[in-house]
């Protein structure tokens, strides 16, 4: 049973055509079962042997080139979309930061006037005739009481003519420059005087000894008053005490007074 | 070392003749040149191994037109990787190892979207392929071409019914004639495990080929 064993594993492994070993013949000669075996075997490898090799088509070489070129052909297109894939997303995204920091970069050196507030700052007109009115949004009014005195050469703007947007509001001091406010549906009122030019204040002063200084020219003794005018007829006027800096009185302009200073020194 | 006297002296050697590169250049010397861009070269290594790698992936199919195709695309797999190759391997065994890989894929694939038919019900116990119908013929004998291109007809399909780790050991062994150990690099496998599968393999055979043994 070993030798029929190891010589039909001789057999399995020699190969067809080739002598077998000693034992293995010998072995064959005496065994019948092996030696059906190896009969068998021997036909079988034959069998399969004699299938022989299919040969390529003539074209082969052809179809193989042009398969090949294909290849080339799509190969660099992919490659690329590789890189791009690769690179794609970066380009992307500095080219979207370059788009928000332009989109700031404007938004900051040229802010947009829309709705914004309006200025208006003229010289103080007297008995001016107030513009029309007109006002959409109840929202938005403001009521503001009648002052019990009306301070004369006021001026009260009244039905000033204003789209849906606007609200004025009018300043007006005695003296001062007009400035009108205008309020948009969704901003608070501001004050803005840069749209006109502003009052020119000349100041002439040195203080050499007891040389008088005319610091400004206003009537220090009488009171500032503002006068805020609505659109709705309603004015109020602010009365302010005399302009006093600490100790310091300011003296009438061509009075030859001692200048007193207070601690804080000449303003 | 031979002493120059003049620049005039210097030669460079004439470049090699294609009849020279295709005696005696080895695979791996003409897989080299391809890697530098050489197409004759590769166009040689196909024309030594187109036949072989097509009638090879055709044992183990058994379908012409697919073989070709798949002996195409172990070429353009091969010429893919050119940069990738090691010389440590024999370049025999490198491309079998390809069209063994398409081969199998290919009949797994075929696996699974073959329909069910009649002759599925014939299933051998080990899990094989579902073998076909084929009941011995009565009639006499006729022209010895005749029988002859039958008895291959039948191997073949004897082979293409074999499960596929049985298959390819056994065309590559008593069909192509390659050693145990190619065998063994190829299927990257043990010695020992291919030659039991050849053995096994033949088993199957002789039960299927009975008639004509």
């Amino acid at each position: 049973m070993g030798n029929c064993k190891t010589v039909c594993r001789e057999i399995e492994e020699s190969e067809v055509g080739s002598h077998l070993s000693e034992m293995a013949e010998g072995h064959l000669r005496s065994c019948r079962n092996c030696h059906e075996f190896n009969d068998s075997r021997v036909k079988l490898r034959k069998m399969v042997a004699g299938l022989g090799a299919v040969k390529a088509p003539a074209d082969f070489d052809f179809r193989l080139r042009a398969r090949l070129v294909n290849e080339e052909g799509n190969r660099p297109a992919i490659f690329l979309s590789r890189k791009q894939a690769f690179g794609f997303p970066s380009v992307v995204l500095a080219t979207l930061a370059l788009l928000v920091c332009a989109g700031l970069a404007a938004r900051v050196l040229w802010p947009s006037n829309n709705n914004s507030t309006v200025v208006q700052s003229e010289p103080a007109k007297i008995d001016q005739p107030a513009p029309p009115f007109t006002q959409n949004r109840p929202a938005e009014r403001e009521q503001v009481a009648k002052g019990p005195d009306r301070i004369p050469n006021q001026t009260m703007i009244r039905n000033e003519p204003t789209d849906a947007r606007q609200r004025r509001l009018a300043v007006q001091g005695a003296g001062r420059t007009t400035a009108v406010i205008t309020k948009s549906k969704d901003r608070v009122a501001t004050k803005d005087f840069s749209s006109g030019q502003a009052p020119i204040v000349k100041r002439n002063y040195s203080i050499v000894g007891n040389e008088t200084a005319a610091i400004f020219p206003i009537e220090a003794a009488e009171p500032m008053k503002i006068s805020l005018d609505y659109a709705t007829g309603i004015s109020r006027t602010i009365s302010l005490p005399p302009l006093s800096f600490g100790s310091q009185q300011v003296v009438s302009p061509g009075v030859s007074q001692m200048v007193k200073t207070s601690a804080k020194g000449v303003w | 070392m031979e002493t120059l006297s003049s620049i005039n002296e210097l030669s460079f050697p004439a470049p090699l003749r294609r009849e020279v590169i295709s005696d005696s250049t080895s695979d791996h010397a003409l897989l080299e040149a391809t890697r530098t861009g050489d197409q004759d070269a590769f166009a040689e290594l196909v024309g030594r191994y187109r036949n072989q790698i097509t009638s090879y992936i055709y044992r183990m199919t058994n379908d012409y037109d697919g073989a070709v195709d798949l002996a195409q695309e172990t070429f353009v797999r091969l010429y893919r990787a050119v940069d990738r190759y090691q010389t440590s391997h024999a370049f025999s065994t490198y491309i079998y190892r390809i069209a063994t890989n398409l081969a199998i894929s290919e009949l797994r694939k075929r696996k699974r979207r073959r329909l069910v038919s009649l002759t599925g019900f014939f299933q051998s116990t080990d899990g094989a392929e579902p073998t076909e119908f084929d009941p011995a013929d009565e009639r006499p004998l006729q022209d010895l071409e005749l029988v002859d291109a039958e008895r291959r007809h039948a191997v073949q399909r004897a082979i293409s019914t074999l499960p596929e780790k049985y298959r390819a050991p056994l065309i590559l062994r008593d069909v192509e004639g390659r050693s145990y150990e190619e065998i063994a690099r190829i299927l990257q496998t043990s010695e020992g495990t291919v030659k039991s599968r050849i053995s096994r393999a033949r088993d199957f055979l002789r039960e299927k080929m009975r008639a004509y043994l």
